[in-house]
């Protein structure tokens, strides 16, 4: 993270001393750094300190002005020389308090800009206010170069010395400080897709909610602020309130900190909505099926978000003169069919809770969701008293986890989670100890090696990328309807319409608050919005564009009464889900130490005696969307409503709270939500079409048809076709075919074989089950056998050509992504991201790009050529060999989580013999003839890439069977 | 213009478009002109349309577009016809306009431009009405649909050479851009001509029926087929752009419009004098990601830098703590990086200025780029395989692009220039390891200065000061210091937001961080910077 400091010169006729500058290590800087800065004397560089503060008996005017005289003063100053600018908080006292450093940070840097002064000096920040990551995010994301916070660093020392930190010096506890602030920037930074300090600075990559578009125009030219809100005079005023609590009027003992009470409920800290009392409330309510109580809770919550908790709080719902007879109303019955739990994995969750929650929605027709772990097969099978514990929505996630064919094939809805609430754009971990034997073989991993999941999908970097993956869904299994999740924030309604146009049924729009993952605190506090906001704004998106008419909206995100429902629905959203209220009526008690496996109620945790206290029922969980469901009704009544399909997206029957007494929230103008695109009266305002996803034209259907006598006789057959690029996902129809009559097992090997000639599109052999084979002579795009479940790929090049397969490329990126099993066998190059979260396939291929087998869990990897840059980076799993031509892979194999070692012995290399010698006989490999006919070279030149983590768990199996066999021969 | 994209409105604000695609080019190395090279490349958009997407109608698609070399003889024959002459290549220049359909704004327009050409002392040859057929299209495209004109400018002879030429071009057409923005240039320059518009794959053709003219010829050309968010049909945002093609999403776009903005005050070129100031500002604000991308390139490229070179500056690899990376290339990447900062994000860019062409990779390699070379001299290169049909045994060879890396065809040279040779030609033209040692100072030679001493008597009030809570220290900072990360939290957040809060919340809480959803890479990188 090192970056520049100094005067930037004229870019377009580049001089020696263009490059006259400080390179720094870090953007945030300690007291030392600071001071060289400050004192330096260089020529070509001159600093000057600037106060951040504003007299506090002048109110918001003095901070306005006091704003004024820093721009002009360090204006003058730049044009006098200066050329580092440091701002600096550290003179407060009694008549003084700080501007927040974020105001006159981002306030000078835009009136430096506007003044054509921004590039001749670089500037500092000296803050006692920055402590979290998302603070210096901002601080940077808004212009600065370095930080220095003093005052955290003190306040370290002080926890220190009041033994609020033990076992740790001063030095050591700032630098861990200051390492954690910095991962934290560059995970903020990647999650916007940004690689470089210096290109994130200024980026502004932010939105403000609450803020006065004046005050934000002056201060944060061009950053988004949609609501309005407060402005300089209240954030003055509350400076001013926590300066008068340092420096009170009358002498009295400072008194002690807040608690907070951000993170955790606290009797004095901060408003929760859920506290003991309304958990208590909706346990007992949906336990005994007492729909007062109910009441008595959805009060409390209503009232508690008018008060100010949420945005749905400030709006009104118009009742109409005259309401619709309640028994007019949509029956309770057909409106739960719109309802569907959140994602949470088997992993995070337990498996009662986890099967709780699917009986139940299946028991209401409504929809439980997988979450990104994978399921159990044994799932699919209905209970002896038909209640079914298979999710209805099967989610597919980053890391792929358990993604097979069946498991694909099995889900009436495919959601793609392109983000989460807790955490949006950001990756999950399942640390070692909650992977069981279960969880392991539902997510074809191994017991008690943590398991990551990648921040993005490997297979989408871009809309079309996206839509490629829906297409292949579709394919994958095509009676379910493909979803896609995103989190609200700014712009998310343009990226829904982007999802309607690549052919998605539905689009979830999740809301910030909710998630019950474990998450960095930074992101479950500071990134994305409320769902009332990204949902108006999704909705406003699609009709203006025509899109509304072909995709479900679903929003999700804390909701909790039939009153949210309704909000949800007029703000435009035709299904609703629910998560954490889902799990408090299973027995959640709001414990927040999902992440810690110790969850008293035994809803979030793996150990088995935890498990051993859950008491959620799915009568319980029934209860609750039952009584949901009649609030709704009740609503829907007094408003004038008889089915939820009239009410989507009526925005007429919302006002905006007439009277919001509080003194900040006056300021909001809520309008800009409940406006409406004004659209021809053709424009529909909810799904009434269904989307084309265009299999009709799939070459597939060709497929099934010669493919019949396997299909429903299993007889073998063979076919030769032609293919090019434009024949995308070819296979996965049929494969899901195969997978529907003959489940996981599939058919014998080569049943379905089939080779073709040409180029092949994107996605060839996607998700392709046991039995079917593809040869294909040619070449082939990216996502070649993406999530292979047992299918067997060949190719090679075709006869005719005379250029040397091992130095061609052959495939594109991300081949064999998510991989659970299967072979593939690749006579050429491959590109970038080969076997990423591969977890049980078989390749070999004579050479690869960048990041090959990243996040690799199982399966065998062999390459017979050279790999690119950054081999195995969190592989936790499964064994690469490579042939290591020049000696120098070492080089470019990220060695944190693998060793590099030589084969163990002859029967390994037996079986890297043989894998060659049938990669020979399948794709007439050149390349791996000789190294058979020279076997004696080739086997020195192999290195065996091995996971930490996996060769320490088979070793304790070793262990663990050598134990069992003594003990079964002398037992 | 010629886009019904919406202003601001309720929740909605353009800035947040995004758009991708697929794109591709043909190129005969040799620099040999022929028809064939265009139906090539017509076929290469036809064969990548699946990548591309239609509106809310079936028959609007989101933009496709060609760039050619100027097709002289075909030009020069149309102009015959219309009575005025066209003077040898190289000396005249061609603009594609698009201009209100309004007769009256158009004529004004026109006016524009004529004063524009001869207040820069260059001579106005005549107009071409180009020949556009809008049957195919949707009715959303026809509303915006703007006319096709080609106006052709004559170099005046005190221009040296093409490029100084170009310039003078390039100024005409940004002082037009100034005074109005009623009409748009998709081309404008001595060397490439483009034809684009909210057309699909197919329509592009019809659409345009110079592209089937068979007299048309071009050693080179680039296709692009678009993937936009919205169903608004903008004419303008078509690629290719006048240097580049993209295919994928520059991430800090608002923070480099501001950074150059904030730049130009600086600006000095001996190559424009006192005309630079005509130049600024040089993003465009309202384009899209690309289209202000290409603004950029074109300033680097106009002000003396060659086109690898811009995009070298724009796009560096991760060249900070790369293992393998030689230092002259470093050292290259270190001084432009005290220049300017990078434009992030997935891209996989096609480049041309006509006499060479190429393409370029994020240096993530997060976008797919294939290529083919053949045995007659043919270079194909697009965001798949198998877009031309091409017999095995005439392919050379296949590569793809790498991370960060370009690739080049010298239609002059009449050669491929790979990555190492390019960047090394570039790298060594200056010394830029020894300007650095000169110049550049590590912060941790600078000598050291006594620092405030820790007060704890004030601690606590300082504290307050700065609204520190319980759970500041506890919950957030001690696991950063003891741990050196962030805390792990779950279940969410129902704690009201700070503008509904009374608990003073920090000034920091009002923001709130965007996160790319569809764009986002990986951190666990190598260790790039």
């Amino acid at each position: 993270m090192s970056t520049a400091l100094g005067p930037e010169r004229n870019l377009l006729q580049p001089k020696p001393e263009s490059c006259r500058m400080i390179k720094i290590l870090s953007p945030i800087i300690d007291n030392d750094d600071l001071a060289k800065l400050r004192n330096i004397s260089l020529a070509g560089f001159r600093s000057v300190t600037l106060p951040m503060r504003f007299k506090t008996s002048e109110g918001g005017e003095g901070m306005r002005s006091a704003l004024k005289d820093l721009f002009e003063t360090a204006g003058a100053a730049i044009r006098s020389g200066a050329t580092i600018v440091i701002l600096s908080d550290r003179q407060v006292d009694n008549d003084y308090a700080p501007i927040p450093s974020l105001l006159a940070t981002s306030g000078l840097h835009h009136h430096l800009v506007r003044e054509g002064l921004r590039t001749k000096a670089t500037l500092i920040v000296e803050t006692g206010d920055a402590r979290e990551v998302h603070h210096y995010c901002l601080l940077i994301g808004y212009g600065a170069s370095a930080i220095n916070p003093y005052l955290a660093f003190e306040t370290l020392d002080d926890m220190i010395r009041q033994g609020l930190l033990t076992g740790i010096d001063h030095r050591k506890a700032v630098n861990h400080y200051t390492k954690a602030v910095k991962k934290g920037v560059l995970k903020v930074m990647s999650k916007m897709g940004i690689s470089t300090l210096q290109s994130y600075r200024g980026a502004q990559i932010f939105e403000a909610i609450g803020l006065d578009q004046k005050f934000v125009d002056t201060y944060f030219t061009n950053t988004p602020s949609r609501i309005g809100g407060v402005g300089l005079d209240e954030i003055a005023a509350e400076t001013i309130e926590r300066h008068r609590r340092a420096f009170p009027s009358r002498p009295m003992r400072l008194p002690d900190l807040d608690w907070g009470g951000h993170y955790q409920w606290r009797q004095d800290g901060e408003y929760h909505m859920y506290n003991p009392e309304t958990i208590h409330k909706l346990q007992y309510s949906t336990r005994t099926s007492n729909y007062k109580v109910f009441k008595e809770y959805s009060e409390l919550i209503n009232s508690a978000s008018a008060r100010l908790c949420t945005l749905r709080g400030l709006m009104e719902l118009k009742f109409a003169d005259n309401p619709v007879p309640i028994e007019e109303v949509e029956p309770v019955e057909s409106i739960m069919k719109r309802f569907a739990t959140g994602a949470m994995s088997f992993g995070s969750i337990s498996k009662e809770a986890h099967e709780t929650l699917a009986i139940a929605m299946n028991r209401i027709g409504g929809r439980s969701n997988t979450g990104e772990g994978g399921e159990d097969p044994a799932r699919y099978i209905p209970d002896p008293n038909g209640d079914s514990r298979c999710s209805a929505i099967k989610q597919v996630a980053s890391a792929r986890f358990g993604v097979t064919s069946q498991y694909l094939v099995s889900a009436n809805e495919l959601q793609i989670k392109m983000a989460q609430g807790a955490k949006p754009g950001e990756g999950g971990q399942l640390p070692g100890h909650k992977v069981d034997e279960v969880i392991a073989r539902v997510r074809y991993a191994t017991p008690g090696v943590g398991l990551i999941s990648p921040p993005p999908h490997h297979d989408i970097y871009s809309i079309e990328d996206l839509a490629q993956l829906i297409y292949d869904l579709k394919n994958s299994n095509p009676r379910a309807r493909i979803s896609v999740k995103l989190v609200a924030e700014v712009g998310v309604g343009t990226i829904a319409a982007g999802v309607a146009k690549a052919h998605s049924d539905v689009v979830l729009i999740s809301g910030d608050s909710g998630g019950t993952g474990a998450s960095p605190l930074t992101s479950i506090k500071h990134a994305g919005i409320p769902w009332e906001l990204g949902l108006a704004e999704t909705h406003q998106v699609l009709v203006q564009n025509n899109l509304r008419s072909r995709i479900i909206v679903q929003t999700d995100g804390q909701l909790k009464t039939g009153r949210d429902v309704v909000i949800a629905a007029l703000l435009g959203a035709e299904e609703y889900g629910f998560a954490t209220s889902a799990l408090i009526v299973s027995g959640c008690i709001m414990m927040r130490v999902c992440h810690l496996n110790t969850c008293p109620v035994g809803v979030a945790t793996q150990d088995p005696v935890l498990r051993e206290k859950f008491t959620g029922k799915p009568e319980h969980v029934v209860n609750y969307f039952r009584m949901i469901a009649e609030e709704v009704r009740e609503f829907m009544a007094k408003i004038g409503f008889r089915t939820i399909d009239e009410m989507v997206g009526r925005r007429d029957k919302l006002d905006t709270r007439k009277a919001i007494d509080h003194w900040k929230a006056t300021k909001l103008d809520l309008s800009p939500m409940l406006e409406m695109p004004e659209v021809p009266a053709h424009v529909h305002v909810r799904r009434v079409h269904q989307q084309d996803h265009g299999l009709d034209k799939a070459l597939d259907n060709l497929l099934l048809e010669l493919a019949k006598d396997a299909l429903e006789y299993k007889k073998p057959v063979e076919m030769q076709l032609p293919i090019r690029n434009a024949n995308r996902t070819v296979g996965t129809i049929l494969g899901s075919e195969v997978t529907r009559r003959y489940g996981a097992e599939g058919l014998p090997d080569d049943s379905i074989n089939i080779r073709f000639t040409g180029s092949a599109g994107q996605s060839f052999g996607a998700f392709l089950p046991k039995g079917i084979s593809l040869m294909l002579e040619g070449d082939a795009n990216d996502y070649f056998g993406k999530g292979l479940s047992g299918g067997k790929l060949v190719v090679f090049p075709p006869t005719a050509a005379t250029f040397k397969a091992e130095e061609n490329i052959i495939v594109g990126n991300v081949v064999l992504y998510g991989a659970t099993s299967g072979e593939a066998f690749i006579r050429g190059v491959a590109g970038e991201r080969f076997a990423v979260r591969n977890s049980g396939a078989i390749a070999v291929v004579e050479g690869i790009g960048d990041h090959g087998c990243e996040y690799m869990t199982g399966g065998r990897v062999i390459v017979l050529g050279r790999t690119g840059r950054n081999f195995a980076a969190g592989m936790s799993g499964g064994i690469a060999y490579i042939v290591d031509q020049d000696g120098d892979f070492a080089e470019r194999c990220n060695l944190e989580m693998v060793d590099l070692e030589s084969l163990e012995d002859a029967q390994e290399e037996q079986f890297v013999r043989d894998l060659i010698a049938r990669h020979m006989r399948l794709t007439n490999s050149a390349r791996a003839q000789h190294m058979l006919d020279d076997w004696a070279q080739y086997r020195e030149k192999l290195v065996k890439i091995m996971p930490l983590d996996y060769r320490r768990v088979l070793a304790e199996k070793k262990v663990q069977a050598a134990k069992t066999y003594v003990m079964v021969h002398h037992g | 213009m010629f886009s019904a994209l919406p202003p601001k409105q309720g929740l909605y604000d353009p800035q947040f478009e995004h758009d991708a695609c697929g794109v591709g080019f043909v190129v005969d190395i040799a620099g040999r002109k022929s028809n064939d090279i265009i139906r090539k490349s017509l076929q290469v958009l036809v064969n990548l349309q699946h990548r591309g997407a239609k509106g809310c109608e079936a028959n609007t698609g989101d933009g496709a577009g060609i760039l050619l070399q100027i097709p002289h003889e075909f030009l020069k024959a149309e102009c015959k016809k219309l009575r005025f002459e066209l003077p040898p290549p190289g000396n005249y220049g061609v603009g594609m306009v698009c201009l209100p359909r309004d007769s009256y704004t158009q004529r004004w327009c026109k006016e524009i431009i004529e004063a524009a050409v001869a207040r820069a002392g260059q001579k106005l040859l005549g107009w071409r009405d180009v020949p556009t057929d809008n049957s195919p299209i949707g009715e959303s495209a026809k509303a915006v649909e703007p006319v096709f004109k080609q106006v052709f400018i004559e170099r005046n002879p005190y221009l040296k050479t093409v490029d100084d030429f170009e310039r003078k071009l390039y100024l005409i057409r940004k002082r037009i851009e100034k005074t109005t923005a009623e009409l748009y240039f998709d081309s404008f320059s001595a060397r490439t001509l483009i034809y684009k518009g909210m057309l699909s794959a197919e329509q592009i053709e019809i659409y345009f029926p110079d592209l089937a003219d068979r007299r048309m010829v071009s050693a080179l050309a680039v296709v692009h087929q678009r993937f936009s968010t919205n169903t608004f049909p903008s004419w303008s945002l078509a690629h290719p752009f006048r240097y580049i093609s993209h295919n994928g999403e520059i991430n800090t776009l608002r923070g480099n419009i501001n950074w150059m903005k904030a730049r130009e005050t600086l600006f000095e070129s001996a190559l424009f004098g006192d005309d630079i100031k005509d130049l600024l500002p040089v993003i465009v604000e309202g384009g899209s990601d690309s289209a202000m991308f290409d603004n950029a390139v074109e300033m680097l490229v106009m002000t003396g830098r060659s086109l690898p070179h811009a995009m070298m500056m724009l796009i560096p690899e991760a060249w900070d703590g790369h293992e393998t990376m030689t230092d002259e290339k470093k050292a290259f990447y270190e001084y432009h990086s005290c220049l300017m900062e990078p434009w992030d994000g997935p891209a996989s860019m096609v480049l041309t200025d006509g006499v060479v062409i190429g393409a370029t990779l994020d240096r993530n390699g997060l976008r797919p780029s294939r290529y083919c070379v053949t045995k007659d001299g043919l270079v194909v290169m697009a965001s798949e395989v198998g877009v031309l049909d091409i017999p095995p045994e005439n392919i050379e060879r296949k590569g793809r692009l790498q991370p960060g890396k370009m690739f080049l065809i010298d239609t002059r040279e009449g050669r491929i220039i790979d990555d190492s040779e390019l960047k090394h030609n570039l790298a060594t033209a200056k010394p830029y390891r020894q300007w650095l040692n000169e110049n550049l100072v590590r912060l941790s030679d600078l000598p050291g200065h006594p620092v405030p001493e820790p007060d704890h008597a004030t601690v606590l009030r300082r504290q307050q000061v700065f609204g520190y809570t319980h759970e500041d220290l506890r919950i957030l900072m001690a696991p950063m210091a003891k741990n050196g990360e962030e805390a792990v939290g779950s279940m969410g957040t129902d704690t009201p937001l700070a503008v509904l809060s009374d608990r003073q919340p920090l000034f920091f809480n009002y923001f709130k961080q965007l996160f790319a959803q569809v764009t986002n890479r990986w951190t666990r990188s190598a260790k790039n910077s």
